[in-house]
């Protein structure tokens, strides 16, 4: 049976080829495509060795968008039936082609055929192809629109697919990931719970730091046009003001230099549009703050300094090589929110 | 005055100002390409009634089409955009009625938690236009509108009624390019967003019912667009309530979607004098988003006591269209009082969601930071949900 194609032997085959042939045709007129591979399927060894027959054949598997099949059938017809110009038309350059190789062939459609399918094939191409199958696919098309240019096959149709082509291509370069890198100016502002230990009780006091500055870095990203991944980093030079929360101690101090880093991978959803990303990012954050210490006999901060994780949602809006950001997240275990406006430039 | 704020204040209007690109209810739709309010509302600077091709373009390119059958033809839904799903019979008389309910959760997650339900507007409107191309115009609205909550429990509430008229005036616009309108209107100032709670309204003292009795004239080509407003306050108000005095905005159009602007305010009453400077952009971006930003300046002077303030705001706000009727917002606030240290920062995520014709559902959340130099507060955190619903 050829190329795996069940039986369903729901046919009824005539006696000769010729009517079968005709027969192949009223079930592709009906478009009744499986009947004409059962036909040949159950007829096999007269019909394959009739070109009509593999012709009708190939243009079910087509109509089926058996490709690959519709692939096989025509080279089958090309090496069995028209061999020796096929090959006279491969050695020869195209100037001094002569048109009489050609034109009482069929061969002209069949190199369509065979870009038109090949084309298909590497239209339909995804991210699990295999990269050599892709690279044949496309190698082929191109073979196939060039033969067929060679034996003057219409203009109009082999620019039709070689636009197929160029389209596929470009949407492959846009998934592609592209690797980038860009620097970052952001305002920030956070929140940090600061503990404060009475170093005779071990009582514990919270405070509350309010700060604000400026976090300068950058990063590097990796983008196409459906996502962007990136990693980076920036450090912060804020001032913050702290108090504490409870009546039992008053502590107030404002004006402190906080300094930290935060650092960490995020990514982009392009699904809006190539201008408008929404994203998430994870940042792990380092600060030390240079509150002071109301009484170092009595006291001890619990934590000079601190690591903390956490997450913005982000938005990045783009106007060519600067884009505005602004990301509301928040640090654990800190209350209040962690925000950030800012700008980013791409080298 | 730069040397009095500081550096991150500055760096922060610095960044918007560097980075990003006026006054009407949706300013965010110059994303579509409309960039003046005119095109889609009877007043020129926005805010009140939407005309025809207003009703059509709400129901045909901002709300979803989710709730219709795939089948049914946009010109259909543009059809039924009119007062009570139908088209207008005359060409004269233009009904309108609208409804906003809010659903309000402060301080949410603290101990002084609260939630309210307010009915913020249920207005009904007709809107009498004649002559060639509409030139004559009139537009009455009444309806309820609760007591504002700086007023409620105070003396002043009692001459504050709770059915009352937002908006009426009559209207002569000679050509597209020029309209003179006169009534009772919201004042031409800056970029007149929908959110009536921002610093950028609450600031230059310009809310839901800061209406004044006053003139209007309205100037408007592809390329500026410009509005002189003199006003002699509220007549329904007592005298020495009125505010009075005159304000201008102007806007410049830039590459085709961007607009820049300018504003000036000058208005006082008996009490309180109040002279605000303001400047704007607006850019729509590629797939009917955009950016709007608003920086300004107001001075207060009381009259009876001691206290001039001057104070300053920022709004940028991003309003990006995640699909067709569906909205996503950031709005960060900025507003400081320049005789002290401390200001305030709020950051503002919204969803905004058309789901049919003549229907607006929106969920904000709005997280304020106080920058206090004394002591260290624990954020605010306010929900809101809004319904918003038009015949």
């Amino acid at each position: 049976m050829l190329l795996g194609l069940s039986f369903a032997g729901n046919v009824t085959a005539a006696d000769s080829p010729v009517e079968n042939i005709k027969l192949m045709q009223l079930y592709l007129d009906k478009n009744q495509l499986e009947k004409v591979e059962d036909l040949y399927d159950e007829e096999e060894d007269s019909l394959s060795k009739n070109w009509m027959a593999l012709e009708r054949l190939a243009i079910s598997f087509e109509r089926r968008e058996k490709f690959k099949e519709a692939i096989e059938i025509y080279r089958k017809i090309i090496i069995n039936f028209n061999k020796s110009e096929h090959e006279r038309i491969l050695s020869t350059s195209a100037s001094a082609l002569d048109s009489a190789v050609y034109e009482k062939t069929k061969l002209p459609f069949y190199y369509y055929k065979l870009a038109f399918l090949n084309t298909q094939l590497f239209s339909k191409t995804t991210d699990y192809t295999p990269a050599n199958e892709r690279s044949t696919y496309k190698k082929n098309a191109e073979g196939f629109i060039g033969l067929s240019r060679k034996v003057k096959a219409d203009e109009g149709d082999l620019k039709l697919l070689e636009d197929l082509l160029q389209e596929k291509i470009a949407s492959d370069e846009r998934l592609e990931y592209k690797p980038g890198w860009y620097s970052s100016i952001d305002i920030l502002s956070w929140q940090d719970r600061v503990i404060l230990v009475d170093r005779a009780t071990s009582a514990k006091t919270n405070l509350l730091s309010t700060a604000i500055g400026t976090c300068l870095g950058g990063g590097k990203k990796w983008e196409n046009s459906k996502y962007e991944f990136d990693i980076e980093g920036c450090f912060a030079v804020a001032s913050a003001t702290i108090s504490s929360e409870s009546r039992a101690i008053d502590y107030r101090q404002s004006s402190v230099s906080v300094k930290g880093f935060l650092a960490g991978p995020g990514m982009y959803f392009k699904t809006f549009s190539d201008n408008v990303l929404l994203g998430v990012h994870v940042p792990v954050k380092y600060r030390k703050g240079d509150w002071t210490n109301p009484n170092d006999t009595l006291y001890r901060f619990e934590k000079d300094s601190a690591v903390e994780v956490g997450y913005f949602i982000q938005s990045k809006i783009k106007v060519k090589k600067i884009s505005l950001r602004t990301r509301l997240g928040k640090v654990f275990p800190n209350p209040g929110s962690l925000w950030s406006l800012g700008a980013i430039y791409d080298f | 005055m730069l040397k009095k704020l500081p550096l991150q204040s500055l760096i922060f209007s610095a960044l918007v100002v560097f980075v990003s690109p006026k006054a009407m209810a949706y300013p965010n739709f110059i994303g579509h390409g409309y960039n003046s309010c005119i095109t889609c509302h009877y007043n020129p600077f926005g805010n009140g009634p939407i005309n025809d091709y207003g009703r059509a373009v709400s129901a045909t390119a901002i709300g979803s089409r989710g709730f219709y059958n795939d089948s049914k033809p946009e010109d259909l839904i543009g059809q039924e955009s009119g007062f009570f799903f139908k088209q207008p019979t005359n060409k004269h008389f233009r009904p309108f009625a609208s409804y906003r309910g809010l659903f309000l959760k402060r301080n949410f997650g603290e101990v002084s938690e609260k939630t309210e339900y307010i009915h913020m507007q249920a207005d009904v409107n007709m809107v009498a236009k004649f002559g060639e191309n509409d030139k004559f115009i009139s537009s009455v609205t009444f309806g309820y509108a609760p007591i504002p909550r700086s007023l409620q429990n105070t003396p002043a509430a009692d001459s504050v009624k709770e059915y009352r008229t937002r908006e009426h005036y009559v209207g002569y616009r000679p050509s597209p390019t020029w309209g003179v309108y006169a009534g009772l209107m919201d004042k031409t100032f800056g970029i007149r967003i929908v959110e009536h709670t921002s610093y950028a309204r609450t600031t230059p003292q310009l809310t839901m019912d800061d209406q004044s009795h006053g003139v209007t004239l309205h100037y408007n080509n592809p390329a500026i667009e410009a509005g002189m407003n003199v006003f002699v306050g509220n007549l329904t108000q007592d005298t020495e309530l009125r505010m009075k005095g005159w304000a201008g905005t102007f806007e410049y159009t830039l590459l085709e979607k961007n607009r820049l602007g300018l504003s000036i305010l000058t208005q006082g009453n008996d009490f309180l004098d109040v002279n605000a400077f303001a400047a704007h952009a607006r850019s729509g971006l590629d797939n009917g988003s955009s950016l709007i930003f608003e920086v300004g300046r107001v001075q207060k002077k009381p009259k009876l006591v001691a206290g001039d303030k001057t104070e300053y705001y920022a709004n940028f706000q991003n309003h990006i269209k995640a699909t067709r009727g569906v909205y996503l917002l950031n709005s960060v606030e900025y507003y400081k009082n320049a005789s002290d240290k401390s200001y305030r920062v709020r950051f503002g995520p919204s969803v905004q969601y058309f789901p049919m014709s003549k229907v607006e559902l929106r969920l904000d959340l709005y997280n304020t930071r106080n920058f206090n130099q004394e002591i260290s507060v624990k954020d605010r955190w306010d929900l809101m949900a809004q319904i918003h619903l038009w015949l």
